[in-house]
């Protein structure tokens, strides 16, 4: 069953100059499935998660986003969250005066009330938060600080990692979550992605190295250029791409 | 001479204040230190009275030494620890106060009859000193008279709460005298949180003496009009002088902090960092000014004004001020205004937070600067749930 419909996405920056930055975007992703999106800088990929995870920074001018059956870009960025969306950032922003732990309880019990789950309660969050984060080797100092404040870029990267598998999503979208991670750091998150995974769930990841797919096998890697999908391959589209560069590609 | 037409009720205490105050007249804004606060027009709507009733219990919230005042009449006290003394009734301000400023609220706060709240603190007292001024008449008036000393050495807290019914107009007209001997330390707080339709003015004036520690931490949760005016002297050297505070503001409300901190001995630190949410038509104010005198060396200063407008109608007016005749001081001071982080917001209602819960969160943690400065766990929890509470109704 299709977890992820996009059809024919237009997109433009939401002012008045802004400019069109998805041209015509169509993907398709099944239960289960990992597609990778690889291409050259300002080609739209990041745009791409931030539209799926409800950035109102763009506007929609034409085309569709259906999630399990439904109309995505009718529901607001918490909505899209409750009900399984996850955007891993590629700059996660810094927020001081929220307490990490604070912060992740406030999000699962978001999430828990929108399933008419019951809520989590303080001794039981903190139990799960450190066991999650015992197995991506972020230490209790870490989780005592504001969000992401202080955090280098590698501990940044797992904290985020360590949100998702908090939040346990059914689609998650990775905006270049191996951006300036080294090895060590790349193996963790990749770890975590894969301990996350079943049947049930996707996986978007977009990346300019195949470096982390050597970790995460994708099912489908995309090539994107100019705001839209111009090549859809497997795994080894991935290393033709690190030998060849996008210059078959026009760019 | 007689008392303003908006004030009814009073007998007259000093002449000599009164004439000095009719000379000069409520403050508009040709008045540069009232410039963006126009008392003479907030003042000339409606007639405040002095007002006898003085019924009203309430908790001891603090768990403090508790001095009630109901629509300005003052309760008795009773039960002190060892180490404090309070006496109610007869008093005096400082001639230097109220003669050389030529302050007109002062100077109508001294020409009033009442009862002032002498505290004498000769000992550490663990427990907070708590004066609760409570309203429930109609259109009360009261000017309350505070002169606290405490001792070489010694160590209190004292907090003061501004409370009023339902739909009660207060003008209260407040004047506090603050001595810190050598090497004590006083933390003042004081929680404006009348809600309503209240002109709260109060000036507070603190003299620190040597090596001595003087604070003020002030929160208004969305007053009608509120002028929180502090002038400390630092006197001795290796003192410290902080005067922090936090406002949130709706509707039409006016918030205006004015601080003046005077360095007049070396070797000393003073912080101002004020922090405000304002949203609808509200206005805030932030006079801040370090005066540094040219026998003030090695002086510390530090001066930080920050306010978050949720609307396009609201505003700030900040006017950061140094002035500074010593040569070996450091010193800095700001004022800036901004909106909440898109950025921010979007993290958080990415993870499932909804905006106006993600919204309250990002403005605690922007207030909550000010509060982590605060000793006090009991006061510091209170703050922290009345901001929350407060900002609930402003979103």
């Amino acid at each position: 069953m299709d977890l992820l419909n996009i059809e024919n996405l237009h997109a433009r920056v939401d002012n008045p100059d802004g400019q069109e930055i998805l041209k015509g975007l169509n993907l398709t992703i099944k239960k289960g499935e990992i597609h990778a999106i690889m291409g050259p800088n300002g080609t739209g990929k990041s745009t791409l998660t931030k539209i799926l995870a409800g950035s109102d920074e763009y506007e929609i001018t034409q085309g569709s986003v259906n999630y399990n059956g439904e109309d995505l870009l009718e529901k607001e960025a918490h909505e899209r969250a409750n009900e399984g969306i996850f955007l891993a950032f590629q700059y996660p922003v810094e927020i001081p005066g929220i307490a990490t732990s604070t912060f992740l309880r406030h999000a699962l019990n978001a999430k828990l009330r929108h399933n008419e789950k019951e809520e989590i309660d303080n001794l039981e969050f903190i139990k799960l938060l450190r066991q999650k984060a015992k197995t991506l080797k972020i230490s209790d100092e870490m989780l005592k600080r504001p969000v992401n404040v202080g955090f280098s870029g590698g501990e940044k990267k797992r904290m985020e990692t360590l949100q998702m598998s908090i939040l346990d999503p059914h689609l998650g979208l990775l905006d270049e979550t191996d951006s300036g991670l080294d090895i060590d750091a790349l193996r963790t998150v990749a770890e975590g992605v894969n301990y996350i995974h079943s049947k049930e769930k996707g996986f978007l990841i977009i990346t300019h190295y195949q470096r982390l797919l050597d970790y995460i096998k994708p099912d489908f890697v995309h090539i994107m250029v100019g705001g839209k999908i111009i090549k859809t391959g497997d795994y080894k589209l991935a290393i033709e791409l690190e030998e060849k560069g996008y210059q078959a590609y026009g760019v | 001479m007689s008392l303003p037409n908006f004030l009814q009720g009073f007998e007259i205490a000093d002449k000599k204040s009164l004439d000095c105050y009719n000379d000069i007249g409520l403050p508009t804004k040709k008045n540069e230190n009232w410039h963006y606060l126009d008392m003479a027009r907030v003042l000339s709507k409606q007639v405040y009275q002095k007002q006898l009733n003085d019924n009203h219990k309430s908790d001891n919230l603090f768990d403090a030494i508790k001095i009630s005042v109901v629509n300005g009449n003052i309760g008795s006290v009773d039960n002190l620890p060892e180490g404090i003394s309070i006496t109610v009734g007869d008093g005096k301000f400082s001639d230097e106060l109220i003669n050389e400023k030529k302050h007109p609220l002062l100077l109508l706060n001294n020409s009033v009859a009442g009862d002032f709240i002498n505290i004498d603190i000769s000992q550490d007292i663990k427990q907070l000193i708590h004066i609760d001024y409570y309203n429930n008449a109609p259109n009360v008036a009261f000017l309350p008279k505070v002169v606290i000393r405490i001792a070489s050495g010694k160590t209190a807290s004292i907090i003061e709460t501004f409370n009023s019914g339902k739909d009660c107009s207060v003008f209260c007209n407040s004047l506090t005298e603050i001595f810190v001997e050598e090497e004590a330390k006083l933390l003042q707080y004081k929680i404006q949180q009348d809600m309503g339709q209240s002109k709260h003015i109060a000036y507070t004036k603190a003299y620190v003496q040597k090596e001595s520690f003087y604070e003020q931490n002030f929160a208004c949760f969305n007053n009608e009009v509120t002028r929180n005016e502090v002038e400390v002297d630092i006197l001795g050297t290796d003192a410290n002088a902080e005067v922090r505070g936090v406002y949130i503001g709706k509707n039409k409300s006016v918030i205006d902090n004015t601080i003046r901190i005077n360095h007049l001995a070396s070797d000393c630190e003073s912080q101002q960092l004020f922090k405000g949410v304002l949203n609808d038509r509200a206005q805030g104010i932030f006079q801040g000014k370090i005066y540094v005198d040219k026998e003030a060396q090695k002086t510390d200063g530090y001066q930080m004004h920050r306010s978050i407008l949720l609307s396009d109608d609201a505003q700030v007016c900040g006017k950061p001020e140094l002035e500074i005749y010593a040569d070996d001081v450091k010193c800095s001071h700001g004022s800036s205004t901004g909106e909440i982080n898109p950025e921010q917001l979007f993290y958080l209602t990415a993870r499932g937070i909804n905006e106006n819960l993600a919204r309250n969160l990002l403005l605690q943690a922007f207030l909550n600067e000010v509060f982590d400065n605060i000793e006090n766990d009991i006061v510091r929890k209170y703050l922290q749930k009345n901001t929350i509470k407060t900002m609930e109704t402003i979103l």
